[in-house]
């Protein structure tokens, strides 16, 4: 196979294709310490996409509870244990060497394991293009089991003390994990169809399936980690998530000719979500666009991880992981870069805060933005360190420069006078 | 003369015995016992009428033989092991029609596609495009030297209609919008085709004939194909296969039945054309290049006259499945032959052993 650079491994890694990069990529940034899991993007997605007849397990854009819950039913659990047993088969070891960084080609260092092409290769013989496996019909049946279900609530049942719950990491945790297609740069649905009827747009990498072109082999199915493609028994074939393409495109009739962000997002009502399009590289890395929020939440202040980076994917989903969960399964989900993340959320600079204003702020996608200096409101002392904050406003232009959405850091407030204090 | 005698005796009845080995064990050879096997060609009689039901007496004069598949483990994704081993192919023609019968043992048919684990058992004959230019790969074919495919699907046939409300006969769902169904009612897939919006069963508004009911009952089971290499099956222009299949007594039976008139050729009896056949077994999820394949084997056609018909459940190679083996039965049927070629070559060298012309 030939060999691609995959910047979030900080290593070239083997690829059925070579490698080719669009010019613009679909990215998002999910904010998992804002999410209340009310599924208001899984509806929205459902509303939009998947209401027809033998689409009703599909859900493009679950959330889930994790670490018990997942859609379909352990899928991470599982694709991760097959990794695992490649490795121990293979006598290798997945681990990251973090001690040598480099802002772009490695920013959170190198791994050193397998990925899932790689492990596929090590089988004697090599039967499939990347190890997976395909979910039952049971697996898929209940998208939101475990709800709410909290590690450590057993082993921690008699305690009275609010101690499971303290910072930095709760004994007694669960965080909501929101998760749409990738839209990967090394797509493995992409690697695993015979027949190449899933490809990459080169306008905008986003991943689509070709239903003209689709056999229903289900091998997209069985490869993708994610379990994002998914197959419809009406059609015989097999479906995924579209990217909201026609909104990308701005062809939307709500603001015809301007790219929207998809229905996920824009209908997130926690404003957790902001996705948007970043200008790539010929090299696959993300081309210096410092004022474009994606690229400055992942690139510059390093607070949203991609997921699972081990799988080798190059996934276009960026989390800013749960700053209460236990570090050691933040690490295993979203690499070596969590502390460094959380370490930069739960005390944002001025213009981490301001960018933050802009996630669900509008339908539009935000292309550049800027912040304009306000007054100091608040000082506080957070984790031993003297913290302000400042009254900064963030403004958002879209694809062609235009102000889309002007915001601040605090919200405006109106203090009710005494006389109408009860009113309604 | 005693001495003779046992010498012709002796291997006549070893030799019968490895040709019932090769014959009750190791049809449906596995691997690279496959080779051995070529040199036997499929040969076409003609008939009056070429039939295209799987259980036309007619197929009982036709010269059964036996195809040993092997498991497709050249390209990615790779099958250790097929269901089918082998199968039983006949041929007859008439003037117009060239007819196949594709016979193989399979457990379980498996027509429904209503679940996401679910695949189709399915069997195809494949010839080159324009058997005048050799060479094409029987691997699909290749670029400038296109193959042409007769593809039979269990579920084109039995199971057309069949989703999930047949897998799951308590769903409900409280309306399906576009679907020219009313709230509370179930619709089919083909509703969305006849009195919906066909938009929303997409792959069918796509073109894709695998999503569209409609079509397929047009078509019948069997769909003809063609391609040029790995990943480039589409269907053909035209649409002219009759037949069926037939699951019985643990084994598919398949009727494929099309012109002998083809667009760059005819099956005559002047022309050898290369053919070779794959099968899926849908219960062991086989699909794509995951299947039990064959190489080009050669067949002719003859007007010759046809052998009285058997009644076919009294047929030699009817009743030779219970006895198809994997690896025991290749070997065992590999040592008769290397038993019947040693005690044959002393046979020969002694000469003739009747008078001939005489």
């Amino acid at each position: 196979m030939p060999n691609v650079y995959n910047w979030q491994l900080g290593r070239e890694m083997s690829y059925p294709y070579e490698a080719a990069f669009p010019d613009w990529q679909w990215a998002f940034v999910f904010n998992i310490n804002r999410c209340i899991a009310c599924q208001t993007c899984t509806y929205a997605c459902k509303s939009t996409w998947t209401f027809s007849k033998g689409q009703e397990y599909m859900w493009w854009n679950n959330v889930e509870t994790k670490p018990y819950g997942e859609y379909p039913r352990f899928w991470d659990a599982k694709i991760l244990a097959l990794l695992h047993d490649a490795h121990q088969q293979a006598g290798e070891e997945a681990r990251w060497d973090t001690f040598h960084k480099d802002d772009k080609a490695k920013p959170y260092g190198t791994y050193e394991g397998l990925t899932i092409f790689e492990a596929a290769e090590r089988q004697a013989p090599q039967k499939e293009v990347a190890i997976g496996y395909e979910p039952t019909d049971d697996e898929w049946a209940a998208p939101n089991l475990y709800e709410d279900t909290a590690a450590g609530a057993i082993s921690h049942a008699g305690d009275t003390t609010l101690e499971p719950t303290a910072l930095p990491e709760h004994k007694t945790w669960f965080f909501y994990l929101q998760r749409v297609c990738n839209h990967c740069n090394f797509a493995a649905c992409v690697a695993a169809c015979p027949r190449q009827a899933i490809y990459k747009r080169k306008e905008d990498g986003i991943v689509l399936l070709d239903q003209e072109r689709c056999r229903g082999y289900r091998k997209c199915v069985m490869a993708c980690p994610y379990k994002k493609a998914m197959y419809r028994p009406t059609t015989r074939v097999s479906e995924k998530c579209v990217g909201c393409y026609p909104r990308i495109e701005g062809k939307d009739p709500m603001q015809p000719g301007i790219p929207l962000e998809t229905r996920c997002m824009s209908a997130c009502p926690g404003k957790i979500r902001i996705q948007g399009l970043v200008k790539m590289d010929p090299d696959g890395n993300w081309a210096e666009d410092r004022q474009n929020p994606i690229y400055y939440l992942v690139k510059v202040a390093k607070v949203a991880l991609p997921l699972y980076p081990q799988f080798g994917l190059a996934p276009n989903g960026y989390y800013i992981p749960p700053r209460w969960a236990p570090r050691p399964y933040l690490r295993q989900m979203f690499g070596p870069g969590v502390d460094e993340a959380i370490e930069r959320y739960v005390a944002p600079d001025r213009e981490l805060l301001a960018v933050q204003q802009l996630f669900r702020a509008t339908q539009q996608i935000i292309f550049k933005y800027e912040v304009l200096p306000g007054p100091k409101v608040f000082e506080a002392t957070i984790r031993g360190r003297p913290w302000e904050m400042f009254d900064d406003t963030v403004i958002g232009f879209n694809k062609n420069g235009q102000e889309v959405v002007r915001g601040k850091v605090q919200e405006p407030q109106h203090v009710r006078p005494d006389k109408h204090y009860n009113s309604i | 003369m005693k001495t003779a005698t046992k010498r012709i005796k002796r291997p006549t009845i070893l030799q019968a015995a490895a040709v019932a080995g090769l014959g009750w064990l190791s049809r449906p050879l596995a691997g690279k016992a496959a080779v051995q096997q070529q040199a036997a060609a499929i040969t076409a009689r003609q008939v009056s009428r070429a039939p295209t039901a799987p259980d036309d007496p007619a197929w009982g004069t036709a010269n059964p033989v036996s195809i040993p598949l092997s498991p497709q483990n050249l390209v990615l994704p790779r099958l250790e092991e097929a269901g089918a081993k082998g199968i039983i192919v006949r041929a007859l023609f008439d003037d117009e029609q060239i007819s196949f019968l594709l016979e193989w043992p399979d457990a379980h048919p498996d027509q429904d596609l209503e679940t996401v684990m679910q695949y189709r058992d399915a069997a195809a004959i494949q010839f080159p495009r324009d058997p005048a230019m050799t060479g094409a790969s029987f691997m699909m074919g290749h670029q400038g030297n296109a193959v042409t495919i007769y593809h039979w699907k269990s579920d084109w046939q039995f199971g057309r209609l069949l989703d999930v409300d047949e897998a799951y006969p308590n769903m409900y769902a409280d309306w399906y919008q576009h679907s020219g169904a009313e709230a509370g009612e179930i619709p089919e897939a083909s509703d969305y085709l006849t009195k919906g919006d066909k938009a929303y069963l997409t792959a069918a508004a796509a073109g894709n004939t695998l999503a569209d009911p409609l079509i397929q009952e047009k078509i019948g089971p069997i769909q003809k194909m063609q391609a040029q290499g790995f990943g480039t099956l589409e269907p053909h222009a035209t649409q002219d296969a009759k037949g069926s299949g037939l699951w019985q007594n643990g084994s598919w039976k398949i009727a494929m039945s099309f012109p002998r008139q083809q667009e760059a050729f005819t099956f005559r009896e002047d022309t050898p054309v290369l053919v070779a056949f794959a099968v899926w077994d849908g219960s062991r999820q086989e699909r794509n290049g995951q299947k039990a394949y064959s190489t080009w084997q050669e067949m002719r056609l003859t007007a010759a006259p046809a052998p009285t018909p058997l009644p076919q459940d009294q047929e030699r190679t009817g009743i030779l499945w219970p006895a198809v083996g994997g690896a025991a039965a290749v070997a065992a049927a590999a040592g008769a032959a290397l038993i019947a070629l040693r005690l044959r070559r002393p046979r020969q060298a002694a000469g003739p052993q009747e008078p001939q012309n005489r």
